[in-house]
């Protein structure tokens, strides 16, 4: 029955374009609002043999505009891209846990904070790789009685260099230390209080506001975002029902988020992208359902087109394109995303 | 259908459009409290993706772009009811379908006692095979009790004694989890005069493949005597080895279970 009607469908499409060629080339714009985009998937141009990838974790551009992947591929751990998807350069071997990977813009000179999963470390490295710091697991807490108990994913570095950890897959605490790696505070960890994480994915800094910057923080299990001062104290709770949302990325107004899957659709390649507004409102969801508020509550959110399979990281370059890592997603390379204007 | 294929290329070519993939639509979602009702159940359907809608049957059969429509909630009133969704259209391939059974309250338990689960998966309390909650396709839902033993056994008290017809026992299938349904199940009913119990169910599955996917499967056990019972017992076999094509071959295998009922 589906083969018939998928050669029926197919053989109309084929007449029709005799008639009007434009109704069979159209492109699939996905999203919604004024956040909408085509999708490339074949944006990579690196050799699958030469510079194979695992997962792919997050991504970052820097200062030279590149765009810059981490996986746990220990062959390369970091591909650097230019926008066009050509390989520019691959290094690092170190990191089999490789999967928070966060920019600095330190004086003027770019460096990395990478969270290593297995290694139960968070590394500062140069932007090609030299190790600077590395943040051995947070003792001085007296939460922790070994390295295994602590499972970093993602780091945030505040304006003064500050530098906050999520334990995000240990016992997601936010662990903040100076910009020399010297302990100042933990806050979050698990419990039943709005000021408790479960799942503590990511973190980033949020100075939309100039004048009152914030720390963001991904509690993913509950699909939600957790904002606090940058002394850890807990403001407010951004829901997004059926999310699980990775880590929070700020560019422009607007707050971007891989959403690993839908609640709904466990574990089964569920995953869409979704960007919110300043006033913390879903305005597009990439593959997922049309944003919908029903007396102020976030509708319950969830994949609609099979575009993604794990959507783990979002990177937002200078022109506003998307770049999609995703975790155990068939060794797939990112996909980008290009804005529909 | 290869042709098929091929020609679909050939058109996005010849107009010269950059190749694109042709995605396919995820499943709809399904709302209800429980597939487990007492006089009824609403059902939800969601699909928030411009240019598409959801096709749905009742009779188990996969939907087509020809059946039915979902537009307004589903009122569930039948025992082991099907409900099978799909989503279509938009330009997209049609989703997978996603489906639900939903059963009807049985005859008054007051009480039962059942071999004790597996510390990481005890259930929800001791009316845990009762309560009317869950039926969730997912060894992580907190409603299933885990068993990985030699063998599980569930004594049934009833109200009072009356016919009894069959039992169902709602069970998880996830086999790459390693839960699968019991190698054996046999099912007793008390009898006063003699003071023992008599089997009136017995059956065998023997398990050889491996299976994608997490699925809740309902498994009743139909009596094919007349008989009043006022006590019932289950006893089922979890898989003892894992077969040949699974990666943990030879292992002992996982029984979960959620509900019985008994009509």
């Amino acid at each position: 029955m589906l083969r018939r009607q998928f050669i029926k469908n197919t053989s109309l499409g084929a007449a029709g374009l005799l008639v009007k060629p434009n109704l069979f080339a159209a492109e699939t714009i996905f999203g919604h609002n004024n956040k909408r985009y085509r999708l490339n998937t074949r944006w990579s141009q690196a050799d699958v043999g030469r510079n194979p990838v695992n997962d792919c974790h997050e991504m970052v551009q820097n200062s030279q505009g590149n765009i810059m992947l981490l996986t746990n591929e220990v062959k390369n751990n970091v591909l650097v891209y230019d926008k066009s998807g050509k390989l520019l350069n691959a290094w690092g071997s170190e990191y089999p846990g490789a999967h928070g990977f966060t920019l600095f813009n330190e004086n003027g000179t770019d460096v990395l904070f990478i969270c290593d999963n297995s290694r139960h470390q968070v590394i500062k490295t140069t932007i090609d790789g030299r190790v600077l710091l590395v943040l051995d697991y947070p003792k001085e807490t007296g939460e922790y009685t070994k390295a295994e108990e602590y499972v970093p994913t993602e780091t945030a570095i505040a304006a003064n260099g500050d530098i906050y950890v999520a334990d995000g897959y240990g016992k997601d605490f936010i662990v903040q230390y100076d910009a020399l790696g010297r302990y100042i505070r933990h806050f979050g960890g698990r419990g039943t209080g709005d000021n408790h994480l479960l799942n503590a994915h990511g973190v980033c800094i949020d100075a939309r506001d100039p004048l009152k910057s914030t720390l963001l923080v991904t509690s993913r299990q509950q699909n939600a975002f957790k904002r606090y001062t940058l002394q850890g104290h807990y403001i407010e709770t951004i829901a997004l029902p059926g999310a699980w949302v990775c880590r929070p990325v700020i560019k422009g107004d607007y707050l971007y988020a891989a959403v690993l899957q839908s609640n709904s659709n466990q574990w089964k390649q569920s995953g869409f992208v979704t960007i919110l507004d300043k006033n913390n409102k879903v305005v597009s969801n990439i593959g997922g359902s049309t944003p919908g508020y029903t007396n102020g509550v976030a509708d319950e959110m969830y994949q609609t087109i099979q575009c993604f399979s794990y959507p783990h990281d979002v990177c937002i370059d200078d022109e506003e394109n998307l770049y999609v890592a995703q975790w155990n997603s068939g060794k797939a390379y990112p996909y980008k995303l290009s804005p529909v204007l | 259908m290869v042709k098929a294929i091929v020609l679909f290329l050939c058109c996005g070519l010849c107009v010269g459009a950059s190749a694109q993939n042709v995605f396919r639509l995820a499943p709809p979602l399904l709302q209800y409290q429980s597939v487990f009702f007492k006089k009824s159940m609403e059902v939800y359907m969601r699909f928030a993706q411009p240019g598409t809608s959801i096709h749905y049957t009742v009779t188990g059969a996969e939907p087509t772009e020809d059946d039915a429509v979902y537009t307004t909630p589903l009122t569930i009133t039948t025992g082991l009811s099907t409900i099978k969704a799909k989503a279509f259209g938009g330009g997209f391939l049609p989703s997978t379908v996603v489906s639900a059974t939903f059963i009807n309250d049985g005859l008054p338990v007051i009480a039962t006692s059942q071999s004790t689960p597996h510390a990481k998966y005890p259930g929800n309390g001791n009316r845990a095979l009762f309560d009317n909650a869950g039926g969730v396709p997912n060894t992580r839902s907190s409603y299933w009790l885990g068993y990985q033993r030699d063998t599980v056994s569930v004594t049934i008290y009833l109200q009072r004694k009356q016919p009894v017809k069959s039992v169902l026992l709602n069970l998880l299938q996830d086999h790459n989890a390693r839960v699968y349904l019991p190698q054996q199940v046999s099912l007793y009913y008390f009898d006063e005069k003699t003071n023992k119990f008599n089997v009136c169910f017995s059956n065998s599955f023997e398990a050889t493949e491996v299976l994608p996917g997490s699925e809740a499967i309902n498994l009743v056990l139909s009596i094919n005597k007349i008989i009043k019972a006022g006590t019932l017992k289950v006893i089922m076999v979890p898989v003892q080895s894992l077969p040949k094509k699974h990666p943990g071959k030879g292992n002992p295998g996982w029984l979960f279970i959620d509900e019985i009922k008994v009509y």
